[in-house]
């Protein structure tokens, strides 16, 4: 047999061949899914932490019998090294659930959060190589207007140092009740605890345990939302544990309050607050890797130089706002404020020390049914890492009626001040980036970038060019081959990031289900 | 210099070609009519809508068909589809059609979500899906993303992007599982008929 020794190559053909077999066996079905990515990097020449190829695979192939799903998935990165992860070619997940219908039980790897992920959040985001799965037993069941989840396992690590050992036994349970209605409002009411044990060599022998506990509630009324969560982190402040780990805090304490109101059809408000104090809540045998995920407050822009300059939340010491605005003073029109300010806590009330602040403001207005515009400003300053950016943007849109082509333009200005001695410059850059949808099936985009700085330890000027084309070659697989040199920059998601380095080569995409 | 292919192991190696061969003309997979997903069961889920109570799939599935329709703030392509998407409820809800759009993004902007649907004056169902749940369990990754499942809770059509031809293809699709308008009775009609004739 070829390649005997790779369970993945024989999962993979098992998901290629068994569907037409399994459809003769009634209530069986076979799915999988593969996305392969490759990419050549001529710039990695220039740093030696990143290899010149990457290669990553992940492939999920589930088998559902009725109410029983059996799964598993395997991944590859090649060259592993790199990250220090030696799970990363492999069957890394593997699981059974089984549907009772008001309750589910899943044994195995899996992703879950609580609330809206003040304390525990498990779960995957690709696009910047975040997957915190939890390998162990999961419990989700409701009764009379309760909703309970409850799980015992090891969370996967995410640090920096990709230590995918899971040292750490995590346990936690989360219930919910709703309250009969009051008038038109829902109300719920819900709770969570969470208990981590280190239990390694060093953890077994002190005991070493963190738990963290929160209380939320929410109310929905056609006029109104409202939804508040008060969560803390009890360390173990024992002399011993201090002794032997320094001092660190033992208290940890997270507030989050969002309001949303809808006074009126065409104008609606959103108001969040949120106070992080001591507040990561991390894996105790790597403390890169997270295990709560908090609402960071600041806005997710879509737009390539908005998104460059993100702020990283830091749930140690944080406060802040965030509110917006979104006005449809007419059909066709959209009007969008946002305004977002996260500060270092500090218990002088007089002093306000300001970390990043962001405006935006976005007015879209369909011209027609076919076209539609969008002029986009956005201003945000950086004090942590003294950056100082505006960015107007021009987005235009045609979907000619009845066509399955279309054509986006975007055009995007920064004027880039950095104000941190001895690096302060300023610098430009002019983005355009033209997206050509030739058919249902294919995707041309082209994305150009002209950045200048005055400062003279940097080119005075550069260039940059990329064209990717999307390929959708039948219904079941899409291939994505980009080429040109790109800006290293963050790419964040849910106030997570990743730093990309400078990129110049070829990428190579293609996903597949069968 | 080390090539690729010493670089890579075998099974990755194995696995981008044999990725690779899956749709080369003349091989049994290439150029399927239709997507894998077409056919099968619908998995059945539970989840939260932007009132605050539970929507069950297969529950809604008694009345007619259902069309489930991924979404995020930060896809504009998503949001560009929405439109017709309420076009296409407001059109067929009597005749028994749901819609279930299912908001993917993470907690970080669900706050922002009801505001967005109710500034648009949108009518159909929104659940939320911060963790992306109904993705892993439906298998796919890219977004916008619909399944129209008819009432055996098979999935009938699924569609992956969005232009104005697709959004017509949609439109066909949900005509084929609606049910005939139901005639006037007689008496309705007469009245229509006395109405237009004073």
């Amino acid at each position: 047999m070829f390649f005997p020794s790779s369970l993945g190559v024989l999962a993979l053909l098992v998901a290629l061949v068994v569907p037409g077999a399994a459809h003769a066996v009634e209530r069986i079905t076979v799915h999988a899914e593969n996305q392969a990515e490759y990419s050549l990097n001529t710039q990695s020449e220039n740093d030696r932490d990143q290899p010149k190829e990457i290669f990553e695979d992940w492939l999920d192939v589930d088998l559902r019998f009725d109410d029983l799903l059996l799964g598993f998935r395997y991944e590859a990165f090649q060259p592993h090294e790199l990250r220090g992860d030696s799970l990363r070619e492999g069957v890394v997940q593997r699981y059974a659930s089984f549907d009772f219908g008001r309750s589910e039980i899943r044994v195995g790897n899996f992703y879950e959060i609580f609330g809206r992920g003040m304390l525990f959040r498990s779960y995957e985001e690709r696009d910047i190589r975040v997957d915190n799965n939890v390998d162990g037993a999961l419990f989700v069941g409701e009764a009379g207007g309760f909703r309970g989840k409850a799980f015992s396992g090891r969370m996967r690590n995410t640090g920096p140092t990709r230590s995918a050992e899971r040292e750490d036994a995590l346990r936690g349970t989360d219930l919910e009740y709703r309250v009969p209605s009051i008038g038109s409002a829902n109300v719920v009411l819900g709770g969570s605890y969470v208990l981590q044990s280190l239990s390694n060599e060093l953890g077994e022998r002190f005991r070493l345990e963190e738990e963290a506990y929160a209380g939320r509630g929410s109310i929905a009324h056609p006029l109104f939302d409202l939804y508040g969560e008060y969560a803390r982190i009890n360390r173990l402040d024992r002399e011993d544990v201090i002794a032997l780990l320094g001092t660190m805090p033992s208290k940890g304490v997270g507030h989050y309050i969002a309001l949303s109101m809808f006074p009126v059809d065409f104008l609606t408000f959103s108001a969040e607050y949120k106070r992080y104090e001591m507040f990561r809540f991390t894996s105790m045998s790597d403390p890169g890797s997270d295990i709560n995920n908090p609402p960071s407050l600041t806005r997710e822009n879509s737009y390539s130089l908005i998104s460059r300059n993100p702020h990283q939340i830091e749930p140690d010491d944080e406060k802040g706002f965030q509110i917006e605005a979104v006005a449809t003073p007419r059909y066709g029109t959209t009007i969008t404020v946002n305004r977002s300010e996260t500060a270092k806590i500090d218990e002088d009330l007089f002093h306000h020390d300001v970390a990043f602040n962001e405006w935006y403001g976005e007015v879209r207005h369909e011209v027609n049914d076919e076209v539609t515009v969008a002029a986009i400003y956005d201003y945000q300053r950086d004090e942590k890492r003294g950056i100082q950016t505006h960015t107007p943007v021009l987005d235009i849109e045609y979907y000619p009626a009845g066509k399955g082509w279309a054509v986006r333009g975007e055009y995007q200005f920064q004027e880039r001040d950095v104000f941190v001695s001895p690096l302060d410059r300023i610098e430009r850059s002019h983005f355009a980036l033209v997206e050509w949808s030739v058919n249902n099936d294919i995707i041309i985009s082209m994305t150009g970038e002209h950045s200048t700085s005055v400062d003279p330890s940097r080119p005075a000027q550069d260039d940059f060019l990329m064209t990717q084309v999307d390929y959708r070659i039948n219904q079941n697989h899409s291939l994505t081959v980009a080429g040109g040199k790109r800006q290293a920059g963050f790419v964040c998601v849910g106030g997570v990031c990743r730093f990309e380095p400078a990129f110049e080569g070829v990428e190579v995409k293609l996903r597949s289900s069968f | 210099m080390h090539t690729l292919k010493q670089k890579l192991s075998r099974p990755a190696l194995a696995l981008l070609i044999i990725a690779v061969t899956a749709f080369v003309p003349g091989t049994a997979f290439a150029q399927p009519k239709v997507a894998a997903e077409i056919g099968r069961d619908a998995p059945d889920f539970t989840l939260v809508n932007l009132a605050g109570e539970e929507v069950n799939l297969y529950e809604e599935l008694e009345s007619g068909p259902v069309l489930l329709d991924f979404w995020a703030l930060w896809c504009k392509p998503c949001l560009r589809a929405l439109p017709g998407t309420n076009k296409l409820y407001a059109e067929f809800k009597d005749r028994g059609f749901t819609v279930l759009t299912i908001n993917t993004d993470s907690p970080r902007s669900t706050a922002k979500v009801k505001p967005y649907v109710k500034s648009k004056g949108y009518d159909f169902e929104v659940l939320m899906d911060p963790n992306r749940s109904l993705q892993r369990l439906y298998r796919f990754s890219q977004i916008p993303k619909v399944y129209l499942i008819d009432q055996d809770r098979k999935i009938a059509y699924a569609q992956l992007g969005y232009s104005t031809e697709l959004e017509k293809r949609l439109h066909g699709e949900v005509a084929k599982l609606m049910p005939a308008a139901a005639p006037e009775s007689e008496e309705a009609m007469d009245a229509d008929h006395e109405e237009g004739t004073n």
